[in-house]
């Protein structure tokens, strides 16, 4: 014991290295955020403005990213597309974490019989693959911006419950638990002041990771035409277009991917990082 | 004790770190062991016990390494040896019992399996046969009840003793001449505690291997041990015959030790003694005495210089029996005992 | 008579009592119709190997568990279906404190917030300032209220323990529970955490139930001791009494089994006493490879191991009448059909027999 603990402390201190993964993922991040929020602006197209002059320009002085088979900007397209991409995505997070996060709580902390019907309908939706409730929840209501959010979000919470429950029973069992419900704390208390600090660091950065999935997801969802419609752009609109293109102008769909590839990049490791920082033991040193 | 020692460490140093941040949580340990003796290392966590008995081994934790010392066995050097020569000891003339058994025997194996297997590393000419008679030998040895079955059982279907006597006939099947047993029956509970124990001396008598017990429990020591070793801070504080140590102890630290447990028996007192403060740290020791801060004896004698200025032991850790200056005589452990 | 403090009438526990009906659910009886106790300012160990019971006693004592069945009465008041107010006040009365002084307290969070917890939940006042009654309760245990900033893992394993104790004082209880409370420290570290309790006892007037599988520890501290086996009370009588006449044959082995009391000679420890597991519960394989008597509710639970039986040549009734408690000479009290009644074994004599 001893021994481990001398070991420890005199390896402790190579944490200069991650250094770079802040810096890359900050800066991929940064850029695509400024690419969204400014693009539109300095382009000065309208991105649903069609220009059927100027069909499938290639990237010039006029169209930095060239323009589609009804001429309108890729750039502009691609930034609004990005807006509305990442607003679907933290908005699915959001609505999977405001129902996944109470109900791992609760779930894990009381345990019984309401753990168990409520583990069992997540075992149901495990049984089907995460895209397909999603499909099944825009063929229910119809494709829009607001039933790719909502599908995406209900797609997404079984898996954040589970997770979340499994952490809680592990710190539930903990003796600073019982030492708590001994001195007279509540549930909500001890559920408040001991379980949610200690699952903070996970619920950090699975929010991160979940986002990721959830960029991945409106993409798929856009490529099988049942997310944001037309003419409103998505990046997964945008993917689902260039399909038609793509052996006549394969460009098209890169400049459609790409951006994708890096947004995720850019969350998963920021992800890492956050997970890096967050580690107790990393804390507690 | 006669002749050469089966185990002689002298002067050993163990070091983890660089520059400014190297500690030394062993520091000049010395002791030996004869053939066929059972010898007990006693101290609290951090005084480098444990350290010391994976150092015997060369499997101290990594960053770690051997700074300083010798340490000879069966008339080798260890240290000197390269890692083939330390292979093919361990296990088969130096084998280790564990603390936790639980831990230590692999889950997924049966424990015949397990037997086999590290007969076959050590003694590769014995047929299948053989090898599954001397693996039945060996739980019978450690006297576990229905040998048959525990080949043929997983650890997890052992209890905690019954694991423990599986990890022991790991250890001796191979008949080493040293069994190094680290903590052997602190996780256990007390009543299987002494029966572990008094199996461990009947392994010395019926194998004569030669045993080194290493535990935080001085009173342990008392039921199996010939002679025991006192660390403290990385050194040895104290060594001689068990019944001499425990009785009429010479370190003032020995002596906090046997006057913290508490009695059993009569009129239980209203304090124990206890040692005030806490143990320096490994990388910062204090010169002189290490155990000067908390001496009960240095305070009372006026707090003689020497005692910050001076090691009291030997060099080589291992001539004298007590490092202390001003070593406890019958009169004096009276007073300290108040 | 008056009142006890503490007391415990017929209490059981059944672990997986609740979910029997779900298929392939084991249920498992941690403490089977247990009776005792303790007095105000009295102090009472429970002792006993894994798998005794003596944890889930306490925590049924201190309130984490509710029992399957039996009573807990404090100052004669059933303290079953406490909630709200009163399951506060019962706090106030009893409190515990852990064995794992590692997880004892959520690693996030200052010594202060945490033995602040007490004082928001019961909303004491604190007299001079809440700084001033938590500086004073570390003083109280012997730490320093310049410690209040640090975090748990900043502080030893003895330190942490005593933390503890200031928790568990925080709210002036009558009555505390201690899981084990020494049995993770170093010899020496103990002896100052007993000593801590000893002091506490004296000064304040506290009622302990002292959890231990350590005799040691519970003689020093504690007045009366009770002995479980698998669930069951064996034997409960005074320390000396204990010591020097244990009725149970298990209690027997208990104290014969404390190291540092034994003639350490091996020529005494022949062949045919060579110390093979006992093929019983507690030290068995699974069923399926040991084949081992299966304890049942009938009859003695040590009888498959118990020298007494033997040696009365196997009786019948042990293993077809749960023996009952029985007050003895001495304020004993004992489970066993036949203790007793055979000519007294020589105890050795433990007094003499003390290390150092």
């Amino acid at each position: 014991m001893s021994a481990v603990a001398v070991a420890a402390a005199t390896t402790a201190g190579p944490r200069v290295k991650r250094g770079w993964k802040i810096w890359v993922g900050g800066a991929l991040l940064g850029i695509l955020a400024l690419f969204m929020l400014v693009g539109p602006l300095i382009s000065g197209y309208d991105p649903n403005a069609t220009d059927l002059e100027a069909r499938f320009a290639g990237p010039s002085a006029q169209h930095w990213l060239g323009t589609d088979d009804l001429g309108r900007d890729l750039f502009t397209r691609m930034a609004v597309g990005g807006r509305m991409t990442m607003l679907i995505a933290l908005g699915a997070v959001a609505l999977a974490s405001a129902i996944a996060i109470p109900l791992g709580l609760l779930t894990g902390y009381l345990g019984g019989w309401v753990d168990l019907a409520v583990m069992r309908v997540v075992d149901l939706f495990f049984a089907i693959p995460t895209l397909l409730v999603a499909i099944g929840i825009v063929g229910l209501f119809g494709p829009s911006f607001s039933t790719t959010l909502l599908a995406l979000g209900l797609a997404f919470w079984p898996f954040y419950a589970r997770l979340v429950r499994s952490a809680v029973v592990g710190v539930r069992d903990l003796a600073y638990t019982d030492a708590a419900r001994v001195i007279g704390a509540g549930p909500w208390r001890i559920i408040r002041k001991e379980i949610v600090p200690a699952l903070l660091p996970l619920l950090i950065v699975q929010t991160t990771v979940l986002l990721g999935f959830a960029v991945l997801d409106e993409a798929g969802l856009g490529f099988l035409g049942l997310g944001v419609q037309p003419p409103d752009p998505s990046w997964g609109a945008l993917l689902a277009q260039s399909r038609g293109f793509v052996l006549s102008h394969p460009w098209i769909g890169v400049i459609a991917g790409v951006p994708i590839l890096l947004v995720v990049l850019g969350i998963n490791i920021m992800a890492d990082v956050l997970r890096d920082r967050l580690d107790p033991q990393g804390a507690s040193t | 004790m006669t002749g050469q020692p089966l185990l002689s460490v002298r002067d050993l140093a163990v070091e983890f770190g660089h520059g400014a941040a190297t500690s030394r949580p062993v520091d000049g340990v010395g002791f030996e062991v004869g053939e066929r003796e059972i010898v007990g290392i006693v101290g609290e966590s951090g005084c480098g016990k444990s350290l010391t008995l994976l150092a015997l081994l060369g499997l101290l934790p990594a960053g770690g390494r051997v700074a300083a010392g010798s340490i000879t066995f069966g008339g080798k050097d260890l240290l000197g040896a390269g890692p083939s020569v330390l292979r093919s000891l361990r296990g088969r003339q130096v084998a280790l019992i564990p603390s936790d058994a639980g831990a230590a025997l692999n889950p997924v194996a049966r424990v015949g399996r397990q037997l086999r297997l590290s007969l076959r590393t050590h003694q590769p000419q014995l047929t299948g046969q053989q090898r599954r008679g001397r693996a039945l030998d060996a739980l019978r040895r450690a006297r576990l009840p229905r040998p048959e079955q525990a080949l043929a059982a997983y650890p997890h279907e052992l209890s905690g003793g019954m694991q423990q006597r599986s990890a022991i006939a790991l250890g001796l099947q191979n008949e080493p001449r040293l069994l190094l047993a680290d903590e052997p029956t602190t996780a256990l509970d007390v009543s299987i505690q002494a029966e572990i124990l008094k199996l461990l001396v009947h392994l010395r008598d019926e194998l004569g291997s030669a045993i080194v017990f290493v535990t935080h429990d001085i009173s342990t020591v008392r039921e199996i041990c010939d002679r025991v070793v006192v660390m403290y801070a990385g050194q040895v504080v104290e060594q001689g015959g068990v019944d001499e140590v425990l009785t009429s102890p010479r370190h003032p630290y020995t002596a906090a030790l046997l006057g913290s447990i508490p009695p059993l028996g009569g009129v239980p007192p209203e304090q124990l003694e206890t040692v005030t403060g806490m143990p320096p740290d490994p990388g910062a020791w204090p010169g002189g005495c290490r155990f000067q801060a908390r001496c009960r004896r240095h305070l009372s004698l006026g707090e003689p210089e020497e005692c910050t200025s001076t090691w009291p032991g030997s060099a080589d850790g291992i001539s004298v029996q007590a490092a202390c200056h001003f070593p406890l005589d019958a009169s004096s452990l009276e007073e300290v005992r108040r | 008579m008056t009142e006890p403090l503490l007391s415990i009438e017929r209490v059981s526990h059944e672990f997986g009592a609740r979910r029997a009906l779900l298929p392939g659910r084991r249920t498992h009886l941690a403490v089977d119709d247990v009776s005792l106790s303790v007095a105000a300012g009295e102090s009472l160990a429970l002792v006993g190997e894994s798998g005794s019971g003596k944890t889930t006693l306490g925590r049924v004592v201190a309130k984490l568990l509710t029992p399957t069945g039996g009573t807990v009465r404090v100052d004669g008041r059933d303290v079953g279906g406490l909630s709200g107010r009163e399951l506060l006040a019962y706090r106030r009365t009893v409190q515990m404190i852990f064995q794992n002084t590692q997880h004892a307290f959520n690693p996030r969070r200052k010594i202060r917030d945490i033995l602040a917890d007490p004082y928001e939940i019961h909303g004491l006042p604190a007299p001079g300032g809440r700084d001033a009654a938590l500086g004073e309760l570390l003083e109280r245990v012997g730490l320093h209220a310049s410690m209040l900033d640090r975090y748990p893992h900043q502080f030893s394993g003895g330190q942490r323990q005593r933390i503890g104790i200031a928790r568990a004082l925080s709210l002036g209880p009558r009555l505390i529970v201690a899981d084990e409370p020494v049995s993770a420290l170093d010899v020496s570290v103990q002896a100052q955490v007993l000593n801590l309790f000893a002091r506490l006892r004296r000064e304040l007037g506290l009622s302990l139930l002292f959890i231990s599988h350590d005799l040691r520890a519970v003689y020093f501290l504690c007045e009366r001791i009770a002995v479980l086996y698998q669930g069951r009370l064996v034997e409960v009588a005074p320390r000396e009494r204990l010591l020097e006449h244990p009725l149970h044959p298990y209690s027997r082995r208990l104290i014969a089994a404390v190291p540092g009391l034994g003639e350490r000679d091996s020529a005494e420890v022949s062949a045919a006493d060579a110390p093979a597991a006992a093929p019983d519960a507690g030290e068995s394989t699974a069923a399926a490879v040991a084949g081992a008597e299966p304890v049942t509710g009938v009859g003695c639970h040590y009888a498959s191991r118990c020298p007494l039986h033997l040696q009365l040549g196997r009786p019948e009734r042990c293993l077809t009448e749960r023996p009952a408690l029985r007050a003895a000479a001495g304020g004993s009290a004992v489970a066993c059909h036949f203790a007793g009644d055979e000519p007294p074994a020589p105890v050795r004599s433990v007094v003499s027999e003390e290390v150092g």
